[in-house]
């Protein structure tokens, strides 16, 4: 037990400190530059309209054979898997030794908003996947998908992905959309006309989904607000804080068409689940995909809740596949001190192994 | 272990401001989830869109009268960048070869730590 907490001067005097703290550092953290995130050296491979295609220079000698390609989410940046020195899942795989890419997404142009699901499961994905083949002069990889970058990442793999994927892994991925209780009610057909809304803005705007995300939790917002200045003397956690709130609050619009389809088949028909679901007239099947298989689920996620994802394990088709769920939420499952400890060590360790 | 005695006049509040965000976000999410908010929402953003429609088509108008591009005709020259830039970066490609580029090329050999 420190000293501070036996002796009541002293700690009345740390918290004295602290409270002198808050309002100093207060007054910085609305003048200075938010923390710079996405920092591990990379290069763009591709860049066409609304898809980015990154690889990270390798920071050691010797990497494992079979390539990695990142997979982020259509709504957010994929800085979530680079946030800082330290809590960079992509530096984390780096120096493990793994070769590393990563596809991402800019803010579809007005121009971009006839994209659908067919764009980005047969034309963006198979796109990156053959850049990273020629690359890396190998003939697989290992695709790891986080959230709805791992939907379209098990899109692909049913589709197309025989023959060069040797594993797939997907962080806190739907494949049950009716359990997504929120959002269904949200996207009831009775009052939500998806198709009058992408009529009206191409694209599916920002405001609309954010303010989705943010209403799944309605009180967390003004709580965090107020545990930030109360942790204002804290360097460390207004760090984190900025960029967790970087990352959360900078949502990307949708593309009209891909988000109209992902309402219709996903939220309304639960396609996936009732064995309905089609990409450019193409069935999709889980049961094709016969790469080595993880998934990662978090136990406490408001987003996509543990129940979204059970079902993903048994549909898929490979013999060697697995789910686990770790404790944390959507975000701090991949990135932040819990990822760190948690999920980094055991991804680093089942690749091992299925990455010669 | 209990924590010794703090003249911390915080530590009340935060407890309390957790069971306010617990009770806040349980209460929230019921009240959102209902039939009616969800078509007070849906109504609101139907609204906004056509007040947004009425203004798109009182500004396109007056951006015809005085000769100016609308949004469509911005978006249209988008487009086109957007297919020029698609087919630059194919001739670039091209151009250098097999498209590969040049980051460094480690061995690929790495085989995982001996497990003690």
């Amino acid at each position: 037990m420190n000293q501070a907490a036996t002796d009541p001067l002293k700690a009345a005097t740390a918290d004295f400190e602290k409270l002198m703290q808050r309002s100093i550092k207060g007054l910085n953290y609305f003048t200075s530059p938010a923390p710079a995130t996405g920092v591990t050296p990379k290069d763009t491979l591709i860049s066409r309209g609304t898809m980015q295609l990154h690889r990270y220079r390798p920071l050691v000698e010797e990497v494992y054979r079979v390539p990695i390609l990142l997979v982020m989410a259509t709504t957010n940046r994929g800085f979530i898997f680079d946030l800082a020195p330290g809590q960079s899942l992509a530096e984390f795989l780096l120096k493990a030794g793994y070769d590393v890419f990563m596809l991402e997404w800019e803010p579809p142009r007005a121009d971009e908003k006839n994209l659908g699901m067919d764009d980005y499961v047969l034309d963006f994905l198979p796109s990156a996947v053959a850049r990273v083949l020629k690359e890396t002069e190998e003939s697989e990889l290992s695709v790891i998908g986080y959230c709805f970058g791992g939907v379209l990442s098990l899109l692909w793999a049913s589709l197309e992905g025989q023959g060069v994927l040797k594993n797939l892994i997907t962080f806190t991925t739907p494949v049950d959309f009716g359990k997504m209780e929120q959002f269904q009610k949200w996207s009831d057909k009775r009052f939500f006309d998806v198709d009058r809304l992408v009529a009206n803005f191409g694209n599916c705007p920002p405001e609309l989904l954010f303010s989705s995300f943010d209403n799944l939790r309605p009180g967390s917002t003004a709580a965090a607000q107020v545990r930030l200045w109360d942790n204002m003397w804290n360097d460390e956690f207004v760090k984190g804080y900025r960029m967790m709130e970087r990352w959360t609050t900078d949502i990307l619009p949708l593309a009209g068409r891909y988000f109209a389809e992902t309402t219709k088949q996903l939220m309304w028909d639960n396609a996936l689940m009732n064995g309905t679901m089609q990409v450019a007239g193409r069935k999709v099947d889980y049961g094709n995909i016969k790469a080595s298989y993880l998934h990662v689920a978090a136990q406490y996620d408001h987003i996509v809740p543990t129940a979204a994802s059970e079902a993903l394990v048994g549909m898929v088709g490979s013999d060697d596949k697995q789910e686990i769920v770790l404790k944390g939420g959507h975000v701090s499952l991949v990135a932040g001190p819990n990822a760190v400890r948690r999920l980094w060590p055991q991804l680093d360790e089942w690749l091992q192994e299925r990455s010669l | 272990m209990t924590a010794g005695p703090t003249a911390d006049p915080f530590s009340f509040f935060r407890e309390a401001l957790t069971q306010w965000e617990k009770s806040a976000n349980e209460i929230g999410t019921k009240v959102l989830g209902t039939e009616k908010a969800v078509e007070m929402m849906h109504k609101s953003t139907t609204a906004s869109l056509q007040m947004q429609n009425a203004m798109k088509d009182g500004m396109n108008k007056a951006l015809a009268v005085a000769n100016m591009p609308s949004k469509a005709d911005i978006d249209a020259l988008s487009a086109q960048i957007g297919t020029l830039e698609g087919r630059l970066a194919r001739i670039e490609d091209l151009l250098s070869g097999t498209g590969a580029t040049a980051t460094p090329k480690p061995k690929r050999t790495r085989t995982p730590p001996e497990k003690s």
